[in-house]
């Protein structure tokens, strides 16, 4: 580590329906760019592991994507929130922590879905950020007192993040932008019904690099919105 | 170390609700395996090892055991928990009855109970359509779906976790009318009430016959008491001016619109009444009666007919989209189970996910068909 710098989250845990978006719009690379030049791994609770699968091979505007999950998950891109996957990197005392994410799994799993459950369960016992687009389930879970790590990561936020840091020019996002309104996946009002260059500043961006020019809007506009500032390693 | 992959801790709770298998025995390495070759299939299982079920009836009950999981877990959210009083009601029919009286008196005698019990009195008139909804306030499960490769015409098991069993009644639909149905759910009401404490599951097939057992003789009688009692056939042959011994096919399509009994259960209780003789049983049992019925009563429709009749006042959900599959199985929720999950989602209490997944469907699919009843997912 770079004396002086914060740290940077161990791991993002994604929930399934930011994992579907990225696998659908091709946008994995992403997560491997993360992983490269952050040091900042991708997981995923075997649930959503299940759920993602499951929708992979049965939801049209998802269908015969399987192998691109399939292939993140074995070359690292991606991890399970298993045993040999957070030993690797944690070390010691894995095992009590998976036992407290489980725990805390099946108590939240009353109130929202598997994934859903399991992915708070995870970021909540290890501190770090998860990524979802259900609003529905994070207000759920706020409403009970759950205290989320922040920030809550949306998809938007790694397509504006990969603009940030030139991984995704504009005319990129765009064509993210186009596919996910065909497929009647949902946007952020910024961007529906306008290019992302136009929508941009409006765009309160909650995960950013601390080193490269910020963009998006400047100032925060729900309380959900904080931010994330990455640092390469 | 076995080569088995150990169950991922997010199943265990809906498998052990669904096996019948405790959670512990699920995560247990140890082979279980007994000595004298006997078996350690739960119960439920066990029964429905019976030749005559076929593969989907045995994928039916696991699915059905699965939304008595999900039931289970929407009345702890909304704190509705019903099942309390379906076993008082139970408990008070069931130590009225005189066990050694013969099986047909007990039945008789349970439903004359039952009807005052779970408030199924009313007046002299039909009671089909009250008993969905009252069966299910008492928190009795109560699915009707169609399985076509079936010859299971009803069956009643236990559904839930330890702590929350209940009974489930079930009718299949495929080829059958709503008023076969309500003499089923009855006949399964019946073996929930007596049996399911002995016996983890009741099958009742289709043209089974008359099976000579107390269990059956019971059912029988006291699905044809709760449905038409002699005061209640006394109360439209009344009404209709109906002369026993000059019966016509339309006068008996009337008896059995307002009675909601089939054809076959309103001859049998005249006849068991004495209001018929042998030869006018087997007369009237002869009428075809389904034309006549279908001008009179909404309820000959088919189920699809029926909903469509349904859709101008109803949202749409209640007509379609109310069929789930898991794997290749497909089952038709009840609306209210279904009703229920939707406010559940709109008061905040459950997130889209969940309800998809209470509703076992995917939140894509759940939000293409109920996305009009529930406020859209925003983004975080």
């Amino acid at each position: 580590m770079i004396p002086g710098k914060p740290a940077n989250p161990l791991l993002i845990i994604f929930d399934t329906s930011v994992l579907l978006q990225l696998i659908v719009t091709d946008q994995l690379s992403l997560l491997r760019y993360l992983k490269a030049e952050y040091k900042v791994q991708s997981a995923i609770a075997t649930a959503v592991e299940a759920e993602a699968l499951q929708i992979l091979t049965t939801i049209p505007r998802f269908m015969g994507r399987q192998e691109q999950l399939k292939k993140a998950l074995s070359n690292g891109t991606i991890i399970r929130l298993d045993q040999p996957s957070l030993g690797e990197l944690l070390g010691t005392g894995v095992d009590a922590l998976l036992r407290q994410i489980d725990s805390e799994g099946l108590r939240l799993h009353l109130r929202v879905d598997r994934g859903e459950a399991y992915t708070h369960a995870a970021a909540g016992v290890l501190g770090v950020p998860v990524a979802t687009n259900d609003i529905t389930a994070v207000n759920r879970l706020l409403r009970d007192g759950e205290d989320l790590p922040r920030p809550i990561l949306r998809f938007w936020d790694f397509m504006v993040f990969g603009h940030q840091v030139a991984q995704l020019d504009g005319a990129s996002c765009d064509k993210v932008r186009q596919k996910m309104a065909t497929i009647g996946e949902g946007l952020p009002p910024c961007f529906t019904g306008r290019g992302f260059n136009a929508g941009l500043p409006e765009f309160y961006a909650r995960l950013v690099d601390g080193q490269a020019p910020m963009i998006g809007a400047l100032n925060p506009e729900g309380q959900l919105d904080q931010r994330q500032v990455l640092h390469r390693r | 170390m076995d080569q088995r992959k150990q169950i991922p801790g997010f199943a265990i709770p809906e498998l052990s609700a669904v096996l019948g298998i405790s959670a512990k025995d699920l995560l247990s390495r140890k082979h279980l395996t007994p000595t004298d070759g006997s078996s350690l299939a739960p119960a439920v299982w066990f029964k429905l090892r019976d030749t005559r079920l076929g593969d989907s009836d045995r994928e039916f009950v696991g699915l059905v055991r699965r939304l008595g999981f999900s039931m289970a877990q929407l009345e702890e959210i909304t704190n509705t928990r019903s099942a309390s009083s379906w076993d008082a009601i139970a408990q008070t029919v069931s130590s009225k009855i005189d066990r050694s009286a013969p099986p047909a008196l007990q039945g008789r005698e349970a439903a004359s109970h039952f009807r005052s019990i779970a408030n199924l009195q009313h007046g002299q008139t039909g009671i089909g359509e009250l008993i969905r909804p009252r069966l299910r306030q008492s928190g009795l499960v109560v699915i009707e779906s169609p399985i076509s490769k079936s010859s299971l015409e009803g069956c009643c098991f236990e559904i839930g976790a330890d702590e929350d069993k209940r009974p489930c009644v079930f009718a299949n639909s495929f080829k059958s009318t709503w008023f076969r149905r309500n003499e089923i759910i009855l006949h399964e009401v019946c073996h929930a009430i007596f049996d399911l404490a002995n016996d983890p599951v009741s099958l009742d097939f289709i043209n089974e016959g008359d099976s000579p057992t107390i269990p059956e003789e019971r059912a029988r009688a006291f699905s044809q008491e709760c449905l038409v009692p002699r005061s209640v056939i006394v109360h439209y042959a009344n009404q209709l001016g109906i002369k026993w011994n000059e019966l016509t096919m339309e006068q008996l399509a009337r008896l059995v619109a307002e009675t909601h009994a089939e054809q076959r259960l309103v001859l049998r209780a005249a006849h068991g009444n004495g209001m018929i003789t042998d030869d006018l049983l087997a007369r009237y049992s002869a009428y075809d009666c389904t034309a006549v019925l279908r001008a009179i009563s909404l309820h000959m429709l088919t189920t699809r007919e029926y909903m469509k009749s349904l859709a101008a006042e109803m949202p749409k959900w209640i007509a379609r989209n109310r069929t789930t599959a898991l794997g290749t199985r497909r089952l038709r929720l009840p609306a209210g189970y279904v009703k229920q999950v939707i406010d559940a989602t709109n008061s905040g209490e459950i997130s889209i996910g969940k309800a998809a997944e209470m509703l076992m469907m995917d939140r894509y699919t759940f939000l293409e068909r109920f996305g009009d009843s529930v406020m859209e997912p925003a983004l975080v």
